[in-house]
């Protein structure tokens, strides 16, 4: 059978350019096709064989090139180039191109608008009622121009059919084979004439049409790729919005708790940054790696610590004598109202958790659940100190402001006792680089 | 017959060019840098010049320059990459009559050359 040899031939070319390309995916497949009978069967296990593998390239554009190679290496035409539709330039521009000297089109010289006869043609798939297969080649084009007596009446088509060939002409392409992907076009590749001037075949064209439909599936599949991966990164930067928004409701509303008692002015914000740099000793511990994202619920945290005292008025957070019993007890409400206030919120039920147990002690005496040791959450064990170390160096109304080197005595006194030792070390490594000092 | 002169450091595109405007009846010259460039326009007396701006040694519009000091009637239409309104104007300022962008429309390219043929002609 004549062309027999060269589809075998065609068959190691393209293994051979896959193996190349992308190692794991084609190795042996043209050995075990040429052990399968006759001719016909290896020509259909071949293409098979290649459609599956060809969507498999991670890059249509090497998909491409390795076709037009294959074209032009194997069927021996006077050039071959691809036209590819490119989003940002709203037009076709060759992306690739082989074949004679200066009759080779350069690879982003030319570029064909959606108004060009040619792109319109396979657009509105006038193409179809030139040829069964699609694939329209100069002559044909000709030929049907001539004899088909409703195309003849149709003075629209009649045109847009002369404008196509002479801009086939133009681009010397004998004949034209679309890429659609559902009835989108993608792209054309274009072929010049064969070096022999032989017709292109039946089987040529068949193979070409194949070998568009993979391309085809190639290109959809990168451009779905590229499209989730867009949207990837916006719905990422959407959430990042979102979270700064968070972010900075969680910030003005400490400023709001802040703002209420004129003593205390700034403790949240200074809270919140001994606990970052204490954090920044811990992060190695694997109680702060168990959690889903530390430094962040930790910043919430912090900065929310104080939101139940809300629920205490005004007359017992601003007096400046001790407070009667009862009035510490209202006080103590503040970390279980808190818990309350953040529970409801979905993002935040982590960190009503480390609210409502930031005033626990190590030791099992403190409020509100009594809880002792690692019971109590990493993050209300480090605002438990942070908070403290905060209360001892700023003025409150009931006692005047101490010496930073007292308070770290202090906290560093009752380590075990009301802090956990690995926090105060921690705050203690954190005090000696400097990162505690400049803000008390 | 008209004298064209394809200015460009990429040969591939040199040869298609030329190859195309030969079929339209040209007698077509290539140079592959501005010095070339210069040395045709003295020797062969272009008529029209497409001139590639981007360009190793000599860029376009130096070549430019250049042309017109040589010869002060000939077309020069500049072809090239760079959509730069800046680039256009600069281009116009020193003699181009036409700026046309990469990648081109192949009809376009052709009915600039051939208004200008037709100019001449007359």
């Amino acid at each position: 059978m004549p062309g027999e040899g060269k589809w075998l031939k065609a068959q190691d070319w393209i293994a051979r350019k896959m193996k190349d390309s992308d190692d794991d995916i084609i190795a042996g497949s043209s050995r075990s096709a040429r052990k399968k009978g006759g001719p016909e069967l290896d020509y259909q296990f071949f293409l098979e064989n290649a459609s599956r593998t060809m969507i498999r390239f991670k890059k249509p554009e090497h998909l491409i090139r390795m076709i037009v190679r294959m074209i032009d290496e194997q069927v021996r035409v006077m050039h071959t180039a691809m036209l590819l539709h490119q989003k940002d330039r709203n037009a076709f521009t060759i992306i690739d191109s082989k074949g004679l000297e200066g009759i080779k089109i350069p690879v982003g010289f030319v570029r064909l608008s959606f108004s060009s006869p040619l792109i319109r043609l396979f657009q509105e798939r006038h193409n179809f009622r030139i040829s069964e297969t699609g694939v329209v080649s100069y002559k044909e084009l000709l030929e049907v121009r001539r004899s088909d007596e409703k195309i003849r009446k149709d003075e629209n088509l009649a045109d847009l059919m002369d404008q196509t060939a002479r801009q086939m002409k133009f681009l010397k392409a004998s004949i034209c084979i679309p890429i659609y992907y559902k009835k989108n076009l993608m792209g054309i590749f274009l072929l010049g004439r064969k070096l022999s001037t032989a017709e292109f075949s039946r089987q040529e064209i068949g193979f070409f049409t194949t070998l568009a439909n993979d391309a085809a599936m190639a290109l959809s599949n990168a451009q779905l790729i590229q499209d989730l991966q867009e949207k990837v990164i916006e719905v990422h930067k959407l959430y990042e919005r979102e979270h700064n928004t968070f972010i900075h409701t969680a910030i003005s509303l400490a400023a709001a708790i802040d703002a209420r008692d004129p003593y205390t002015h700034g403790h949240t914000e200074r809270v919140t940054q001994y606990v970052l740099a204490i954090a920044e000793e811990l992060e190695d511990v694997p109680e702060a790696k168990a959690y889903k994202n530390f430094r962040e619920t930790l910043h919430i945290a912090a900065l929310l610590h104080d939101v139940g005292k809300i629920g205490v008025p005004d007359s017992i957070l601003n007096k400046r004598t001790g407070l009667t019993r009862e009035e510490y007890e209202k006080v103590k409400e503040h970390s279980v109202t808190g818990a309350a206030i953040l529970y409801p919120i979905k993002e935040l039920g982590d960190i009503a958790r480390e609210i409502r147990a930031h005033h626990e002690r190590f030791d099992g005496g403190g409020y509100p659940d009594g809880l002792k040791g690692e019971d109590i959450p990493l993050v209300a064990r480090m605002i438990a100190v942070a908070d403290t170390f905060d209360a001892i160096t700023s003025d409150r109304p009931y006692r005047q402001k101490k010496m930073t080197e007292v308070a770290v005595q202090i906290i560093s006194d009752n380590s075990g006792t009301q802090f956990d030792p690995i926090v105060v070390s921690a705050f203690l490594l954190a005090y000696k680089k400097g990162k505690l000092c400049n803000m008390a | 017959m008209l004298r064209l002169l394809v200015v460009d450091d990429e040969v591939d595109i040199c040869d298609f060019v030329k190859n195309f405007f030969k079929e339209r009846d040209f007698e077509v010259f290539v140079a592959y840098n501005g010095n070339e460039a210069v040395s045709i326009v003295a020797s062969r007396k272009p008529d029209i010049i497409l001139l590639d701006l981007k360009m190793p040694g000599m860029d376009g519009m130096e070549t430019l320059k250049d042309i017109r000091r040589l010869d002060g009637n000939v077309k020069t239409i500049v072809i090239t990459a760079i959509a730069d309104e800046e680039k256009v104007r600069e281009a116009k300022y020193y003699g181009a009559v036409e700026y046309v962008t990469k990648p081109l429309l192949l009809e376009q390219l052709e009915r600039t050359v051939l208004t200008i043929a037709e100019q001449l002609k007359t």
